[in-house]
């Protein structure tokens, strides 16, 4: 019989994703990742993570008018008509109306006071090689940054962010603003995951809670901690296996944040800053603590879902639930781009979808799920502009690339996070590998589907 | 006091010092447990196993060679109490074959020391390895059970393991008798409504007179001959607020306006020829109901008193109380009150004050027993979720339980969805039939709790019975858009998660032409209502379904399109009054319109549906007026009257000189409206007006009728209009369910219509590829369905997808779809995962759930990784099991409310998951900082017993007159949680939490002092909080 090491070898650690190609070490990484950081901006960088989950209508989102495909037969109940969409001026994409207050973003010229393009640049057909069309499969690959593999639990941000140095150390390194954490945060080293602030706390007094919680071992693993700390920084027992590897880091990171984001909070009501409004909604709410964390806290990443994009039936044309969720995301973003002017320079907005949909409508006013979607990124950094949609790359039929349903991906989406970890973050492009194993292969064997795009200056 | 833990780890050299550290440690740890930590003797290195490498460390150690030892006691081989050279010595001839065994507990078991001595042990892997014994048993209560009570341990040793797997195995059927507890706090959640032969009298949404009380209405209001011609027009029900209601009355916000009197009539045959007549009442938040003038019943509060005082309640009292509509309530009326031809209804209704909502929508109905079983429901997703938890707290068949909120999860359906499309279902006349969130959510939650009772019954039967059942529950039906899936528009929504997520696994032998058939052949599955007469058991629903609509009436016409009207063209007024005013004399039953022109419908101009075209009607005249007679024998019959209108731009009708009807498109004219008045826009489509008859059969006589209509254009140079009218008199069927009854019940139905006759072929080129035949016709085609549900039931894929997700809910989730393919799940389960494949195919139906879990809990033998130690505790638990577990193991008393809460704070909310895929199984997405400090939150929140939702005897644990000290009461609660596997250094922690005060400072247990167990409490939240409690 197998015993339990052979048990975690075989099984459990590789689903964790704890054994990867050997990692290289941190004194390398500290030493390109200085190297690296060195380009614009002013302090530490940031990014905003927003996931569309449920697979976004990639097509009645960034509409591309040139492509007749684009029609009342294919959409009957769906087709945006040419009046009634915003134009993107460049004789070929338009957005959907209800994404006009990105249009602040992409057309500003004085945010920073500097007269220049926006700073939206608006991705289109952005996939992967042989998309998955299942939600949790396309999800898992998007967020662990490997295609194919559904095993692999740890995140693709985890690992570039996990890779800064000081990472294991920072009691609030970021935090994705949901009941639990998505695979795109997880990894060996935990991180925080709450869905508000408010709710984010012990109870019982403050000298109760201190009681509580106590104090970490003098040394990690040690047996005299006190307390909470005194047993989850402490010598561990033989339950849980692998996941007590996981679990009791995780105890110590809740300590950590909940006194991180509890001494934020102290600081008084957040009061969002150069006009912002906020969605009037749970995502409004959550990206407004996003600002206020980013700007009272060390934190470098946050993330947070924004849900309801699979629109089977009733999607919506102009009004509905489509339009809807569209016009949340559009006015989180410009309320973002408000309020965090005075670090825009660092702060990168990134959205994903796991995939798009049907080009074709269904029988229910809805859309099944599809392949290549869109993405937005945004902020000071950003080389404003459409890419992939417009009139030299888009060719007729495109709409129907795939299984003649589907628009096919003209980018890969580890091509754009090549691109934002190198742009934004100066990281070294040699680390891409580590930061999605398999990239370079990838790259090798679809070149078609990594040629830079240059969104990011 | 910070070091003494970690006593065990300092170096030998300074073994002296530390064993002054001892004496201290002693005092504070407690005299019998930090330096007696069970061992293996003569294995110091502590490696599982006794050989040469144990001897060479302890002469390494007494001749100061390098290395510790923290386990002295297992370096003691001749228990002298002394490590000297004499144990290395012993050691090796005992290895090499010379020597006596080791004392005890011996090389092989671990053990306490059971000589007293001046050595300890300090740190060995038998520390908290606990027994053996009730280990397994906690095993086995953490896994086919929602954890251990109080006895459990002691009851699963008692009866023997293979008696207790047996047991959990073999459930018993029917209610649990003797479950005093489990089935008194089901009834809190459940209801019951009697399963009668329910026909209406005076239908929804009547037609009323209502008067609004700023002022106390006439003493005579309630009469049948009171005139109420000066009341406004209303249809029911009347209120505002929640969106059930039709006619919006604002003023009970905008004003203080505490009541409305309503007045309607119905007509009957001799009561004491009808079944015991009923008024039906939705109603917020209290009324008074008279007949014919008498008072027939008037709300109360559960106690009986009543909500309004006063005979009758003035005009200006509010509601002692508060009263939500949305389940009707039912009030006898005595015969004795009611009388043959038209009886009067009058109500006065109340709000509440200073509330936003109010409804009073009343009808009236007999009943008639039908002998069948009251039917259970259950009146909230709340009570859906207290539900699930009573059942997992105290159930007595808790495999079952357990399996039950497995499959409810592996076939996971959304009750809010349900929901929102029970809300908006509209009758005939498109008016919602549960408008109220209370009124859908009860339907919503019942429907779903039938679903998951069937999967908590039927959970050890075979697995095509549950797929077969889900793809037919209604909850499933509507969520996954199976209602959508029509011939000519398939939609996939259903077709592609039925092979992703509840048979083959996601790319597991499926391709996307696979998902696209599978929706074919799926087509026309809906859902309907059906009456109590028509339901049938699962199967049978299903393979001889139902195939029609619930609409099903025998028609006959008494005004058919085509018969002659009398007419009359716009150009004037028809009957002007003194002043040339529009009048209704015309619309009288008694004028005499012999005068006016005949001819047949429709009439009107233009688009060519007209019989008699009036050629001269544009440019001149906008509007012209028609009449017909028609016969009625007696107005009490209990047929269905319905008066159809199709019309080109607006039309407002009369039935024997009383308006019933108009168009939307003359709702602002006058009443009557003049002959120039012009129209709405509105073009006769094929959809007519329909107007329910039944309402205004007070105003019908027996004989001769008439029905008066004016017809009006939009413009008076518009080139069309039209009048298409018709009454029709009908007679339901048995299949006819009228959507605002009480009886009959949603159902599956098979619609033929969109039924997709065409071949199909699913998992073409493959060994078990599925050919469905074309032409299938009628009720046949859900054969279709049926044959794709055998088969993938059948396929090998499903066998190995779902045996791969039994492993990971009872074994280990170190496996799974991918792992398995690419052969790096671990070995022993993938030998397991081919014995239950084995098992799966060794019923004579596939997929016999017993049989398969016998072979992955291996009763008999006892043996495989199911008992394999390396697989204990090793599962984190989910939300629902965290709660669960956390309550029985001190035997909570839980009324289950707010448990829901605490669980979806967690992370989890069982019925409500928007997402298809239902909760994972997997621990490391169950591991979070949100999760954890609500787990902890809760679990602490219960141990102190401060909510009076779940409390625990804390004297069934501490007996306080035994005096118990800090350490005592640790070990007994290490008992009672962890089978006494506590390691000493986690004991160290907890002693330190018990007795340090919140300055930091010690603070010795005092069972004398009045906080003596509030602390006990406190510690028992900590011992909750650890890190081992999460693991199952």
């Amino acid at each position: 019989m197998m015993n339990r090491r052979d048990l975690l070898r075989k099984g459990g650690l590789a689903a964790l994703g704890l054994i990867l190609p050997p990692f290289v070490g941190p004194q390398f990484l500290t030493r390109k990742l200085l190297a690296g950081a060195t380009g614009t901006g002013t302090g530490l960088k940031k990014m905003i993570f927003i996931f569309q989950r449920g697979g976004n209508d990639a097509l009645n989102t960034v509409i591309p008018r040139g492509d007749a495909d684009y029609s009342q037969v294919n959409r009957p109940g769906l087709f945006i008509n040419d009046a009634e969409a915003v134009d993107l001026g460049n004789n070929f994409a338009q957005l959907h109306p209800s994404l006009d207050p990105l249009m602040e973003v992409f057309n500003h010229t004085s945010l920073n006071g500097v007269p220049g393009p926006g700073n939206l640049a608006v991705l289109h057909r952005i996939g992967y090689p042989e998309q998955s069309r299942s939600h949790f499969s396309a999800q898992q690959f998007w967020e662990n940054g490997v295609p194919g593999n559904e095993t692999l639990d740890e995140g693709l941000l985890y690992r570039r962010f996990a890779s800064v140095p000081g990472f294991a150390d920072n009691p609030f390194p970021g935090a994705y603003l949901d009941d639990s954490l998505p695979v795109v945060m997880r990894g060996s080293i935990p991180m925080p995951a709450f869905p508000a602030t408010a709710d984010y706390s012990f109870s019982g007094s403050l000298a109760q809670v201190e009681k509580f919680l106590g104090a970490l071992p003098s040394t990690p693993g040690g047996t005299d901690g006190h307390g909470f700390y005194g047993v989850y920084g402490g010598k561990p027992d033989i339950e849980g296996g692998a996941y007590r590897d996981i679990l009791m880091p995780t105890g110590v990171k809740l300590g950590e944040s909940v006194s991180t984001v509890q001494q934020a909070l102290a600081q008084g009501p957040y009061v969002p800053e150069n006009g912002a409004i906020y969605p009037n909604n749970t995502f409004g709410e959550q990206l407004s603590e996003i600002a206020m964390l980013l700007k009272r806290t060390p934190a470098t990443l946050l993330g947070v879902n924004i849900d309801g994009w699979d629109t089977h039936t009733g999607q919506g044309r102009i009004v509905g639930a489509h339009p809807n969720l569209l016009a949340s995301l559009a006015q989180g973003i410009q309320a973002l781009s408000r309020d965090l002017q005075a670090q825009w320079e660092d702060v990168l907005i990134v959205t994903v979808s796991e995939f798009g949909r049907t080009s074709i409508e269904n029988g229910s006013q809805g859309t099944d799920h599809g392949a290549g979607t869109t993405m937005f990124v945004a902020g000071g950094n950003v080389v404003g502009g459409v890419y992939n949609c417009d009139p030299t790359t888009w060719a007729p039929g495109s709409m129907f690339t795939v299984n003649d349903r589907y628009l096919a991906a003209n980018t890969d989406f580890r091509a754009i996070f090549s691109e934002i970890f190198s742009g934004h973050f100066g990281d070294d492009p040699l680390l891409m590998e580590q930061f999605m194993p398999g990239f370079d292969a990838a790259a090798v064997a679809n070149p078609e589907l990594f040629n830079p795009l240059g969104f990011m200056g | 006091m910070s070091s003494w833990c970690s006593w065990f780890s300092v170096n030998p050299l300074q073994r002296i010092s530390s064993l002054v550290l001892l004496t201290a440690m002693l005092l504070i740890c407690g005299a019998s447990t930090a330096a007696d930590a069970p061992f293996r003797r003569g294995d110091p290195n502590d490696d599982g196993n006794v050989d040469i490498s144990d001897p060479i460390m302890i002469l390494n150690y007494l001749f100061g060679a390098g290395g510790s030892i923290s386990c002295f006691d297992s370096a003691d081989i001749n228990d002298d109490g002394a490590l000297d050279v004499a144990d290395p010595i012993n050691l090796l001839t005992y290895i090499f074959g010379g020597g006596t065994l080791p004392p005890d507990p011996g090389p092989f078991d671990c053990g306490l020391d059971p000589t007293p001595d001046g050595l300890g042990c300090f740190d060995s892997s038998c520390d908290g390895a606990g027994d053996p014994q009730r280990t397994v048993a906690g095993h086995l209560l953490n896994r086919l059970v929602y954890g251990a009570g109080p006895e459990d341990v002691d009851r699963v040793i008692n009866l023997g393991i293979s008696t207790v797997v047996d047991a959990l195995l073999q459930p018993q059927t029917g209610d649990e008798i003797g479950n005093t507890l489990l089935l008194a706090l089901e009834n809190v959640f459940t209801g019951s409504i009697p399963v009668n032969d329910e026909q209406f009298v005076l239908r929804p949404n009547g037609s009323f007179h209502y008067f609004l009380g700023f002022e106390e209405p006439p003493f005579d209001w309630t009469q049948p001959g009171f005139d109420d011609s000066g009341w406004q027009v209303g249809t029911g029900g009347f209120g505002r607020g929640d969106n059930d209601d039709v006619t919006q009355i604002e003023e009970f916000v905008t004003t203080d306006l505490a009541s409305i009197y309503i007045r309607t009539h119905f007509v009957i045959g001799d009561p004491l020829g009808l079944p015991d007549m009923y008024l039906k009442m939705l109603y917020d938040d209290a009324f008074v109901a008279y007949i014919n003038g008498v008072e027939v019943v008037r709300s109360t509060f559960d106690n009986g008193s009543p909500h309004l005082v006063g005979n009758p309640p003035p005009f200006n009292q509010y509601s002692a109380g508060n009263h939500e509509a949305g389940i009707p309530e039912y009030y006898l009326i005595p015969d004795s009150l009611l009388q043959p031809g038209i009886n009067t209804l009058a109500i006065q209704g109340h709000d509440a004050p200073n509330n936003g909502d109010f409804t009073l929508d009343p009808t009236i109905v007999t009943q008639v027993s039908t002998g069948s079983p009251d039917r259970d429901v259950i009146f909230s997703d709340g009570n859906l979720q207290r539900f699930m938890f009573i059942r997992g707290i105290y159930s007595g068949r808790q495999l079952q339980t357990v399996l039950g909120e497995f499959w409810e999860n592996h076939f996971t359906t959304d009750e809010q969805k349900l929901r929102d499309l029970l809300r908006n279902v509209r009758n005939r006349y498109n008016r919602r039939i549960l408008g109220s969130n209370v009124a859908s959510r009860m339907h919503s939650a019942s429907l779903e709790f039938e679903e998951y009772d069937f999967f908590r019954d039927n959970a050890l039967g075979y697995f095509g019975d549950l797929l077969l059942y889900s793809s037919t529950s209604v909850p499933m039906l509507v969520y996954l858009d199976s209602i959508l899936n029509f011939a000519a528009e398939p939609n996939e929504n259903y077709a592609r998660e039925i092979l992703e997520l509840h048979t083959l696994g996601v790319d597991n032998g499926y391709t996307q032409t696979d998902i696209e058939e599978v929706a074919r052949a799926l087509t026309g599955w809906t859902v309907t209502r059906i009456p109590n007469g028509m339901i049938v058991p699962f199967p049978d629903y299903v393979t001889t379904p139902v195939t029609t609509s619930n609409h099903s009436w025998v028609t006959t016409e008494l005004i058919a399109i085509g018969d002659d009207w009398q007419y009359f063209k716009g150009t004037e007024e028809p009957t002007p009054g003194p002043s040339g005013e529009a009048t209704t004399a015309w619309t009288e039953l008694g004028f005499d319109d012999s005068t006016w022109l005949t001819g047949p419908t429709g009439i009107g101009m233009g688009d060519n549906d007209d019989a008699t075209v009036l050629t001269d009607m544009q440019n001149n005249y906008i509007s012209f007026y028609a009449r017909k007679t028609f016969t009625i024998n007696d107005p009490a019959t209990p047929d269905r009257l319905e008066l159809e209108v199709d019309y080109d731009d607006g039309v407002v009708l009369y039935l024997n000189g009383t308006e019933v009807a108009r168009s939307q498109t003359m709702a602002d004219a006058p009443a009557p409206p003049p002959f120039t008045a012009s129209s709405g826009g509105h073009e006769a489509n094929g959809r007519p007006m329909l107007v329910d008859l039944d309402h205004f059969r007070h105003l019908m006589v027996a004989g001769t009728n008439v029905l008066a209509a004016q017809v009006h254009n939009v413009v008076i140079t518009s080139n069309d209009t039209s009048f298409l009218p018709r009454i029709t008199s009908n007679v339901p069927t048995s299949r006819h369910i009228d959507l605002n009854n009480r009886q009959g019940q949603w159902n599956f139905r098979f619609n033929p219509d969109q039924h997709d006759s065409g071949a199909k072929s699913i998992f073409a080129g493959t060994p078990y590829q599925l050919d469905i035949p074309s032409g299938r016709i009628g009720a046949d085609g859900v054969l279709d369905g049926i044959e794709l549900i055998d088969a993938l039931a059948a396929h090998p894929g499903t066998a190995q997808f779902v045996c791969i997700k039994l492993i990971q809910k009872f074994v280990s989730d170190e496996i799974s779809l991918a792992t398995v393919a690419d052969g790096s799940a671990p070995l022993e389960l993938q030998g397991l995962l081919a014995d239950m494949i084995n098992a799966w195919y060794s019923t004579p139906q596939p997929g016999h759930i017993q049989t398969v879990l016998e072979v992955l809990f291996d009763p008999i033998g006892l043996g495989g990784p199911f008992w394999n130690t390396d697989n204990m505790k090793m599962k984190v638990k989910t939300p629902v099991e965290f709660i669960n577990s956390t309550l029985r193991s001190l035997g909570a008393l839980a009324s289950s409310d707010d448990l829901a809460n605490w669980m979806k704070d967690m992370g989890m909310d069982l019925f409500q998951r928007a997402e298809p895929d239902g909760y994972s199984e997997v621990g490391s997405d169950w591991i979070g900082t949100t999760t954890l400090l609500e787990r902890v939150n809760f679990a602490r929140r219960f141990a102190s017993n401060v909510d009076n939702d779940y409390q625990w005897n804390i004297s069934s644990f501490i007996d306080i007159s035994q005096n118990l000290g800090a350490v005592e009461v640790i070990d007994i609660f290490d008992e009672v949680l962890f089978q006494n596997t506590l390691t000493e250094a986690e004991k160290c922690i907890v002693i330190d939490y018990l007795e340090t005060d919140l300055d930091g400072l010690p603070w010795p247990l005092d069972p004398t002092a009045s906080d003596y167990l509030n602390r006990i409490r406190d510690m028992v939240g900590f011992m909750f909080s650890l890190p081992r409690w999460q693991f199952q």
